[in-house]
């Protein structure tokens, strides 16, 4: 074969370019070859809005420290009286006859120094006793964005349920709606109020303040799109179930080692 | 002639298709004789009595309006116990009770001047104010349970959620109010033009205000005015049964509580709207001649007596319903559903749901609607003072006992009793009824429409 100069140069501009071309590319063409097998993004790679955030609890690891109740308070200007809360932390004791005993002293919200209530319950004698932290869901199908009369609580693109406060007029039927008791009404403000997973935060990269502060890696946050999110690596490797599913809310909270007689 | 003469005395030619049901019980010389009649009637009760009687619920409305005041400016979560767990509290339930018993006298007054059935008519006007006060009586309630009512005025338009059943409550409840008003308009312009024709001064110029100008006091004029207020009639109707519907909806449409949800709701308080507007026209009707002392035609009574029929046959389904619900919820074990019935069969809430809602609100009338010896005018009125209070202990427990199981771990049962602002918003609400009632039937001609002296 008999090859002219010219046309020897053009082929070696065009392999060695076509190479540049694969060798800067293969990274991203692999990755989204890849990626399209797990079927999903990289968190740091969605715009806000094409986040979809999640959250998952492994009750077997939480320990009753609270933190998270008063990381919450003071991160989101809650009311300090125990009984406003965004999160809260509830104890359930299920006796050997399998009754079922909750307390949550005062929400959660003084921490470990709270003495529990030991051993026998009405002549129950206790066999097992675990904490089920709580929050808001932020459903799927949200009946508190149902129920509002004048449009004030909307669910974000990204799946996030938020409260207008300017638009609420106080009639509290998404406090009676909700089934997970997760709204309140703030004596302050005088409107509806719920955990929103710290949005302030997560829309800037960082994670809620309960999740930030829990020192056993109860609470875990992140983006369900991303296969590799601490979120989805939990509901993989864990069996995990929601909250209330009869309802047909489909809560974005999943809970790993729950157990039955948990509200 | 001005759009609101026209309004008031013209008409569509396809107006005149519609008939009156009572047309032939109504005519502007059977208004002018009852109007002397009225005038001589009311000189029976001592004006210093009614004076005295208008000033105490005056003095009753300012002290709940106090309340309300006090209430926006401490902040409800100091004054109300309604607030966390039980967020909707007795001006909620309050509310329903005032707004069924609204739909309710609604319903049963149209039965004379929208269907013609029987005697009904004679209900008359009476029955139309009452339902508007009730009405605006319930709209107090849930506007002092609000926190921010103002900017629902705002929101509603601004931003309505149409998957709301709030929303489509207030809609539809304010539809009913206006349709109301028309109606009542509708029905007595012609006696209230002839009053302003024939009084002077301040009372002449005020009831051509509320004649909207219009002093047409010809029988055309007046057959005009019967078939628009049958039209508008229909229109109160529909809306008192979809506004009923839909407040049965607010509780009925929640699957976070299963004593609630379903089809009950809606059923429930339409028949008990009945009930309700049944009762207290019966009450209002036979206080306003007692205190009056003037003299029961034999049509009036053969009224109360049908309007006790009327009682005992929604009593009685009611009653049905309600073993029926109770029953059901009760052998189920569902969660939360059987949890609530339990607080009302044998918890917190037993007094006033056996004591009042059960065997004084509904057992005791029943007996005194079935007994030949009590089927009197008396008995009537009776069974229905007793069914009335029945009705608003039953209003309070179907919303408190919904909200006293709770939803989440923490408490084995929750409680609630009224705070001494919620009761005292309570009492005015109802002495401002009553006191915007007696100053109606003072001014406005609310009399039976039939003849009085046969």
């Amino acid at each position: 074969m008999k090859v002219s100069r010219r046309k020897f140069l053009r082929m070696s501009v065009q392999t060695l370019g076509g190479g540049i071309v694969l060798y800067v590319a293969s990274p991203a063409i692999l990755r989204a070859a890849l990626q399209e097998e797990a079927t999903g993004t990289p968190a740091a790679e969605l715009t806000r809005e094409e986040h979809s955030w999640g959250f998952a609890i492994d009750v077997r690891r939480c320990i009753g420290c609270h933190k998270c109740v008063q990381a919450c308070k003071l991160e989101n200007g809650v009311p300090l009286e125990p009984e406003y809360r965004r999160t809260w932390v509830e104890r359930y004791e299920i006796s050997e006859d399998g009754a079922v005993f909750v307390d949550s002293v005062s929400w959660g919200q003084d921490g470990p120094e709270s003495i529990y209530p030991n051993a026998k319950r009405n002549g129950h004698e206790s066999a097992k006793s675990f904490f089920v932290p709580k929050l808001c869901n932020q459903c799927e199908n949200p009946p508190c964005v149902q129920v509002c009369p004048v449009s004030a609580t909307f669910k974000a693109r990204n799946g996030v349920i938020l409260v207008d406060g300017r638009r609420c007029i106080g009639c509290k039927y998404c406090i009676v709606a909700c089934p997970y008791g997760a709204r309140f009404l703030n004596p302050e403000t005088r409107v509806a109020e719920k955990c929103t997973w710290c949005y302030h935060r997560i829309t800037r990269g960082l994670l809620p303040a309960c999740v930030q502060v829990c020192p056993v890696g109860a609470r875990v946050f992140g983006d369900m799109k991303d296969p590799e999110s601490p979120v989805r690596r939990l509901i993989r490797e864990e069996m995990t179930q929601v909250l209330k599913s009869a309802l047909g809310t489909k809560p974005k909270v999943y809970y790993a080692g729950l157990q039955e007689g948990v509200r | 002639m001005t759009i609101l003469q026209r309004l008031g005395t013209g008409g569509s030619r396809l107006l005149s298709l519609i008939p009156h049901p009572a047309m032939g019980k109504w005519s502007v010389a059977r208004f002018k004789e009852l109007r002397h009649a009225t005038l001589s009637g009311a000189k029976e009760l001592a004006p210093s009595r009614l004076d005295v009687w208008l000033a105490l619920l005056l003095a009753m409305g300012v002290l709940g309006f106090l309340a309300i005041v006090v209430g926006f400016l401490q902040g409800h979560e100091k004054v109300f116990n309604a607030e966390l767990g039980v967020p909707w509290g007795i001006l909620i339930s309050t509310y329903v009770f005032f707004v069924v018993s609204a739909s309710g006298m609604c319903l049963i007054s149209s039965l004379g001047h929208v269907f013609g059935v029987g005697r009904f008519h004679l209900l008359g006007r009476r029955a139309v104010f009452l339902a508007i006060i009730t009405l605006f009586a319930g709209f107090v309630a849930i506007g002092a349970e609000l926190e921010r009512p103002w900017r629902m005025l705002i929101y509603v338009g601004l931003s309505p959620n149409l998957s709301s059943a709030i929303w489509w409550m207030g809609a539809l409840y304010g539809l009913e109010l206006i349709f109301l008003i028309a109606e009542l308009f509708f029905l007595s312009r012609v006696e209230i033009a002839i009053r302003s024709r024939e009084s002077s001064g301040l009372a002449a110029w005020f009831y051509r205000v509320l004649a909207l100008g219009s002093l047409d006091t010809s029988e055309e004029a007046l057959r005009k005015n019967m078939r628009f207020a049958r039209l508008v009639g229909i229109g109160g109707v529909l809306a008192a049964i979809a506004a009923t519907s839909i407040l049965g909806g607010v509780f009925g449409l929640l699957g976070a509580k299963s004593s609630w949800y379903g089809p009950y709701m809606p059923i429930y308080l339409i028949l008990s709207a009945f009930v309700s507007g049944a009762a207290i026209l019966a009450l209002v009707t036979l206080l306003n001649y007692r205190l009056t002392r003037m003299e029961m035609s034999s049509e009036v009574k053969g009224l109360l007596i049908d309007l006790g029929r009327l009682l005992l046959l929604f009593l009685g389904i009611l009653l049905f319903i309600l073993v029926v619900n109770t029953i059901v919820g009760l052998y189920g074990n569902i969660p939360g559903k059987s949890e609530a019935l339990m607080l009302l069969v044998s918890g917190p809430l037993s007094l006033p749901f056996w004591g009042l809602e059960v065997v004084l609100g509904m057992l005791v009338p029943l007996f005194i609607l079935l007994n030949p010896r009590t089927q009197t005018v008396s008995g009537v009125g009776l069974a229905s003072l007793l069914v009335v209070i029945g009705l608003f202990a039953a209003r309070y427990d179907l919303v408190i006992a919904g909200q006293l199981v709770p939803v989440v771990g923490g408490a084995e049962t929750l409680s609630y009793i009224p705070s001494y602002t919620e009761a005292l918003i309570v009492a005015g609400v109802f002495a401002f009824c009553a006191f915007l009632y007696t100053l109606g039937e003072r001014v406005l001609p609310l009399g039976e429409s039939g003849s009085r002296h046969d």
